[in-house]
C-alpha cells in the first residue's frame, strides 16, 4: 500500500476519529504488527486488547473494538502507521484471526458475484421494461400516473407563484417549500423535490436572489414541460430527463444497459455532504487512457461507512458502468482489480478557464440539466481578495470565483505560484477538491 | 433578463405577458406553443435563459498575476517529524511543542507547507509559541501571514527575533503601534545603538511615560558609556518607572558616574576588619573547621538623601523590611560584589561567613546576591547559593528572615549565572539531600535547573524515583517532580526512564497517583525520543 497520511484520513468517518487515529499512529501500544501481500494487522492495547486488520485491495478495516464508528480510530491508526512508518510493519505470516477474516471476506464477495450474475441472467432472460414508454409494466404505469399528477399540481403552484409575484416569497417560511417538496416526494418525483428544497435557501440569501430563484424555477418549468413531450426526445436525453425527475436505476439495470469502460481510473476528488444523518459522497474519477470523467455517488446513514472505500489521489484499475445519458458522468464500479496505487503521473487537464467554459457549454448543449462539472485546471493560481472572496486565475489572466472563503491551505501549498487544481464547477463558482504541487497530491477542504 | 425578473417579482397578474417585450431567449419558440398563461411563458423563458447563461458563462475580468512567495531558506523536516508536528500543533497534551520547535530551529529545518496554516493558527492562540514558530514558518509562512490580517502577529514576532532591520523601519518607527515600534527599536539597538538613541531622543518628549520606560529597557542591548548623558537626564524624568529603568542601566555601567556615586555611598555603610592572623589562632580555627573570619561593621543610613533617591533608591521599603535597612540594601545591590573582595582583600566565602553572624547579615547578603546576579559574578554564586540553601533547609519556624526575602527568586537568579563545575556541584548537593530527606529541596529547585539535566543528574534522579516508588508512601511530594523530569531528563537517561515502572500493591488512590505520574513521564519521554530521532541535529 502506498498512501499518504492525508489520504488515509479521508477514510475516517469524522474529524474525531481522524484526530484519535492520528494519536495511535506510532508504534506505542501496538503489538504483533505485520503485513503480507493481502493485508496489514496489529494488536492494540486500549482499554482491552483489540485485533485490528485491514485488507490492502480495498482498504476495508476490521477491528474487534466495540466502537460503532467505521473505520474506528484503531483502524485509522493502523493505516496511518502503515502510511507514515512502513518499517513498523514487517513482512510476516498472517495470524489466524487475519487469514480467517480474509477467507470470510472472499467467500462473501463470491456469493455477491453469484447473486449479481444470477440477477443479470434473469434480467436478460426476461427484459424488465426499462423504457416505460415502450412497454409499461403495471407498477411502472402506476408510478407514471402518480408523477403526472404530482407535476400537474406543481405546475399550478408554479404559475400561481409567478402570477402573484416572487416578492411575496421573500417572507415565506421554509415550510412553504418543504410542503411542496414533500408532495413531490409522495408523487415519486424526488429529483424535483430536491430542487425545491434547495430553493428554500435562496430568498434573501444574496443581493441577486430574485434572479437566482427565477432561474431555478425556470429550470423546473422546463423539466415539467419537457416531460410531457418526452417521446419527442432522443433516447439518451429521455434517460437524463427521467433521472432529473426522480427515476433511478438499480445496479443491475446500469450494468445491463450502461456503457462499460475499462481504464486506470484516477480518483480525482471527493465531497461528502450530510442532510438529516444521511451522508452523501460524490467522487470524481478520470480515466488515464480514455480521458473520460466519471462520478460515483454513495450514500450512508449516520457514521456507517460508504460501501466502497474510494481514496482521493489513488488509481484503481477496473471497469465503470455509466448510467445511460446524453453526457454520461454518473457511473458505478462494475469490476475492480488489484490494490489502489498512488497517482504518480501528471493528470491531464485544461490550461485555460476559456477551455473549461467551452467544455461546460458543450456539455450543457447535450444535457441541459447537468448541475456540476469536474475539471482539472492546469497552471492555475489562487488569488485572495481583500474582501474575503477568492479567485482562480489562469496563465492568461482570466478568472473565476471560488466557492467558500477559506482557501488558505491551498495558498500555503502553492505559495501563490500556478499549480494543478482539481475543481468542481457548479455554474457560478469553482470548488477546489484537491491540488497537485511539486508532484504531490493534496486533498483540499473546498473552502469551508 | 432584468425585465423578466421585474415581471416575476411583481407578478404577471399585474404586468401581463412581458416575455416578448423582454426580448427573452427562445421567445419565438415559446410564442409558438399554444395556450400558455403569461406566468408559464415567463417561467419557460427564464428556464431557457438559465440554460443559456450556464452555457455562455463568461470568465471574470483579466487581472494581473499576484506575487508569489520567496524561496524558503531551510529544507522541510522529515515526513515523520511533520507527522509529529501535525499532532502537536492540533493538540499538545504533553507540552513538548516548544522543545520540538527549538530542535527544528537548531537543525535549520522548517515546517512542511501543509502545516503552515496550522502553525499560524497556533501562534494566534498562544503568544508564548510565537518566537519559536517564526523560524519554522520560514519564507512561505511569513509570506502567507502578510495575506491575512488575523495572522499579523507574525510581523511583530519576526521583528523581535530577526536580525535584519526591515527596509521601512523608520516609517514603522514613526507610525507603527507601540509593540511594533519597540520591536524596531530593540533591533536597531543591537546594531546601531547610537542611531536608536537618536531616534528615541527625537520623539522622547511626546512619548507616554509607559512607553518611555519600555523604550529605555531596549538600551539593555549595546549599552555603553555613550548612553550615559541620555540616561543621566532620564534620572530626572517624571515617570517613576523611567527613573528606575535609567538608574538600573547606569548601575550596570561600571564606569558611570552613578555607579561611582553608589560605590562611594556603600563604602560609608560597610566596613570589614579581618582578624589578626596569629599562628595559634589560625591553627585553632583550622582545627575547629572554621574559616578565618573578621568583623563586619554595618552602618545604616539615617535618612534618604535627595541624590540617593535620584539614583534609584526607592523611598518605600518592601513589606517586612524597615526603611533604613531597605535603603542600605538598595545601595549595596548597586555595587558589584567584586568591589568588596578587592577593597577588603578577602574571599566571597569569608565575607559571607562574617555576615552570617551579623545582626543585619541577611540584608547585607541579599544586597550582595542581587548585585552578583546583576553583574553575573560567578565567583560569588556558589557561596551565596550555599548560604541561601542553608536558610531554605532550616525548618519553617526557625527561619529568621529579614524582610520576607524571596528565596526561590534569589536561588533562581543565582543558578542562572552559574556554569560548568558550579552547576554540577549544585545539582549533586540537591540530589544528596534528596536521598536523605522526606521533603527534599529538589522538589522546589528542580524546575529552576537548566535543561536538559546533566546525564549524571538524570541517572540519579531516576534511581531515587524508583526507590521512592517502592516505598509507596501516601502524599509523597516526590510525585510532583515527574512533570518537570519528563521535560528535563537528558537523552542519556531515556532508556532508564522508559523501563517499566512496576507499582507495588497499595491503597488504590496512592497507586493511582503514582500511575498518573509515571504514565506522564513515559509518554512524554517516548515522544521526546521520537522527536530527537525524527529531527537529527
Amino acid at each position: 500500500m502506498e498512501l499518504t497520511a492525508e489520504q488515509v484520513l479521508t477514510l475516517a468517518p469524522d474529524a474525531g476519529v481522524a484526530a484519535s487515529g492520528k494519536k495511535l499512529a506510532s508504534t506505542r501500544g501496538w503489538h504483533g504488527l505485520g503485513r503480507d501481500t493481502e493485508a496489514i494487522w496489529g494488536e492494540f492495547q486500549g482499554s482491552a486488547q483489540y485485533q485490528v486488520r485491514a485488507a490492502l485491495n480495498d482498504l476495508t478495516v476490521r477491528c474487534s473494538c466495540p466502537s460503532r464508528k467505521f473505520p474506528c480510530k484503531h483502524g485509522v491508526g493502523l493505516l496511518l502507521l502503515a502510511a507514515t512508518d512502513p518499517a513498523a510493519l514487517p513482512s510476516a505470516e498472517a495470524p489466524e484471526w487475519v487469514t480467517s477474516w480474509l477467507t470470510r471476506r472472499a467467500a462473501n464477495a463470491e456469493q455477491r458475484d453469484v447473486k449479481t450474475a444470477a440477477q443479470q441472467q434473469t434480467d436478460s432472460a426476461e427484459p424488465v421494461a426499462t423504457t416505460q414508454a415502450v412497454q409499461p409494466s403495471k407498477s411502472a404505469d402506476r408510478r407514471l400516473t402518480r408523477v403526472y399528477a404530482g407535476l400537474d399540481a406543481l405546475d399550478l403552484w408554479l404559475d400561481d407563484l409567478i402570477r402573484n409575484g416572487l416578492a411575496q416569497v421573500a417572507t415565506q417560511p421554509i415550510s412553504f417549500w418543504e410542503q411542496q417538496a414533500a408532495r413531490l416526494t409522495d408523487a415519486q418525483a424526488t429529483g424535483i423535490a430536491g430542487r425545491l428544497r434547495r430553493m428554500a435557501a435562496l430568498p434573501n440569501a444574496s443581493h441577486d436572489w430574485p434572479a437566482r430563484l427565477l432561474a431555478e424555477l425556470g429550470r423546473v418549468a422546463l423539466l415539467t414541460h419537457s416531460f410531457r413531450r418526452i417521446d419527442e426526445l432522443d433516447p439518451a436525453l429521455r434517460e437524463d430527463l427521467r433521472g432529473a425527475i426522480g427515476w433511478t436505476l438499480t445496479q443491475q439495470e446500469v450494468l445491463a444497459r450502461g456503457e462499460q469502460v475499462e481504464d486506470n481510473w484516477q480518483i480525482l476528488g471527493q465531497r461528502v455532504s450530510s442532510e438529516d444523518r444521511l451522508r452523501s459522497q460524490r467522487t470524481w474519477l478520470l480515466g488515464s487512457t480514455t480521458g473520460r470523467y466519471g462520478l460515483i455517488l454513495q450514500f450512508a446513514h449516520g457514521t456507517r461507512p460508504f460501501e466502497i472505500p474510494l481514496v482521493p489521489g489513488t488509481i484503481i484499475h477496473g471497469t465503470l458502468a455509466f448510467w445511460p445519458s446524453s453526457w454520461p458522468l454518473r457511473a458505478i464500479i462494475a469490476a475492480q482489480e488489484g490494490e489502489p496505487s498512488r497517482i504518480r503521473t501528471e493528470i491531464t487537464g485544461l490550461y485555460s478557464i476559456a477551455a473549461l467554459l467551452a467544455h461546460v457549454a458543450d456539455a450543457t448543449a447535450q444535457q441541459p440539466w447537468l448541475e456540476r462539472f469536474p475539471a482539472v485546471l492546469k497552471q492555475i493560481s489562487f488569488i485572495p481578495n481583500t474582501d474575503g472572496r477568492w479567485l482562480l486565475r489562469d496563465e492568461q489572466g482570466a478568472t473565476l470565483p471560488l466557492h467558500g472563503d477559506d482557501h488558505w491551505q491551498a495558498l500555503a501549498l502553492s505559495g501563490g505560484a500556478p499549480c494543478d487544481v482539481i475543481t468542481e464547477w457548479d455554474g457560478m463558482t469553482l470548488t477546489p477538491l484537491a491540488m497537485i504541487t511539486a508532484g504531490n497530491y493534496s486533498v483540499l477542504s473546498g473552502g469551508y | 433578463m432584468e425585465r423578466l425578473i421585474d415581471a416575476a417579482l411583481v407578478g404577471t397578474a399585474r404586468t401581463g405577458d412581458k416575455v416578448a417585450a423582454a426580448g427573452a431567449p427562445a421567445t419565438a419558440l415559446i410564442a409558438a406553443l399554444p395556450e400558455l398563461t403569461p406566468a408559464r411563458k415567463l417561467l419557460l423563458a427564464a428556464g431557457a435563459q438559465a440554460v443559456y447563461a450556464q452555457a455562455g458563462h463568461a470568465a471574470g475580468a483579466v487581472i494581473p498575476a499576484a506575487d508569489a512567495a520567496p524561496a524558503d531558506e531551510f529544507a522541510a523536516c522529515s515526513t515523520g517529524a511533520a507527522h509529529l508536528l501535525d499532532q502537536l500543533l492540533t493538540r499538545d497534551e504533553t507540552g513538548i511543542l516548544p522543545e520540538t520547535l527549538t530542535r527544528l530551529r537548531e537543525a535549520q529545518l522548517r515546517l512542511p507547507h501543509r502545516l503552515v496554516v496550522a502553525a499560524l493558527e497556533a501562534g494566534k492562540r498562544q503568544t508564548d509559541l510565537r518566537p519559536l514558530l517564526v523560524p519554522a514558518l520560514d519564507q512561505r509562512g511569513r509570506w502567507l501571514a502578510t495575506k491575512n490580517p488575523v495572522w499579523d502577529w507574525v510581523t511583530t514576532a519576526s521583528a523581535t527575533i530577526t536580525e535584519a532591520l526591515p527596509d521601512n523601519a523608520e516609517i514603522r518607527w514613526q507610525e507603527g503601534a507601540s509593540p511594533e515600534r519597540l520591536a524596531i527599536l530593540r533591533q536597531l539597538r543591537a546594531h546601531a545603538p547610537t542611531k536608536a538613541r537618536d531616534w528615541l531622543a527625537e520623539s522622547w518628549k511626546s512619548e507616554k511615560a509607559d512607553f518611555r520606560a519600555h523604550a529605555l529597557a531596549t538600551f539593555d542591548a549595546g549599552l555603553s558609556l555613550a548612553d550615559e548623558p541620555f540616561l543621566e537626564a532620564a534620572l530626572d524624568d517624571r515617570g517613576q518607572a523611567v527613573r528606575a529603568e535609567a538608574a538600573q542601566l547606569l548601575t550596570r555601567q561600571q564606569g558611570s558616574a552613578l555607579s561611582r556615586r553608589m560605590r562611594e555611598r556603600a563604602d560609608t555603610l560597610l566596613a570589614y576588619t579581618p582578624h589578626k592572623r596569629g599562628l595559634l589562632r589560625s591553627l585553632a580555627q583550622a582545627l575547629r573547621g572554621d574559616a578565618a573570619r573578621g568583623d563586619l561593621t554595618v552602618c545604616l543610613p539615617e535618612d534618604l538623601a535627595r541624590d540617593w533617591q535620584r539614583d534609584g533608591v526607592a523611598p518605600k521599603p518592601r513589606a517586612g523590611l524597615g526603611e533604613r535597612a531597605w535603603w542600605f540594601m538598595c545601595v549595596l545591590s548597586a555595587v558589584p560584589p567584586a568591589h568588596w573582595t578587592t577593597r577588603f582583600t578577602t574571599t566571597p566565602a569569608e565575607l559571607i561567613g562574617a555576615a552570617t553572624h551579623h545582626e543585619w547579615g541577611q540584608v547585607v547578603i541579599e544586597g550582595w546576591s542581587r548585585a552578583a546576579i546583576a553583574t553575573r559574578d560567578e565567583a560569588w554564586a556558589l557561596p551565596l547559593w550555599r548560604y541561601w540553601l542553608g536558610g531554605y533547609l532550616r525548618p519553617q519556624q526557625e527561619r529568621q528572615q529579614q524582610g520576607r526575602v524571596s528565596l526561590t527568586e534569589l536561588l533562581h537568579g543565582l543558578i542562572a549565572i552559574m556554569q560548568g563545575e558550579t552547576i554540577t556541584l549544585v545539582g549533586s548537593d540537591l540530589l544528596d539531600d534528596a536521598t536523605r530527606t522526606e521533603q527534599p529541596l529538589w522538589i522546589e529547585i528542580a524546575p529552576l535547573l537548566p535543561t536538559p539535566w546533566l546525564p549524571m543528574w538524570g541517572q540519579r534522579y531516576l534511581e531515587i524515583s524508583r526507590a521512592r516508588l517502592k516505598s509507596l508512601r501516601p502524599h509523597d511530594p516526590w510525585v510532583r517532580t515527574f512533570d518537570t523530569a519528563a521535560h528535563a531528563l537528558p537523552v542519556e537517561a531515556f532508556p532508564q526512564a522508559l523501563q517499566e515502572w512496576s507499582i507495588p500493591e497499595g491503597q488504590a488512590w496512592v497507586t493511582m497517583e503514582w500511575r498518573r505520574a509515571t504514565d506522564t513521564l513515559t509518554k512524554t519521554v517516548a515522544l521526546r525520543q521520537r522527536l530527537l530521532k525524527e529531527i537529527p541535529r
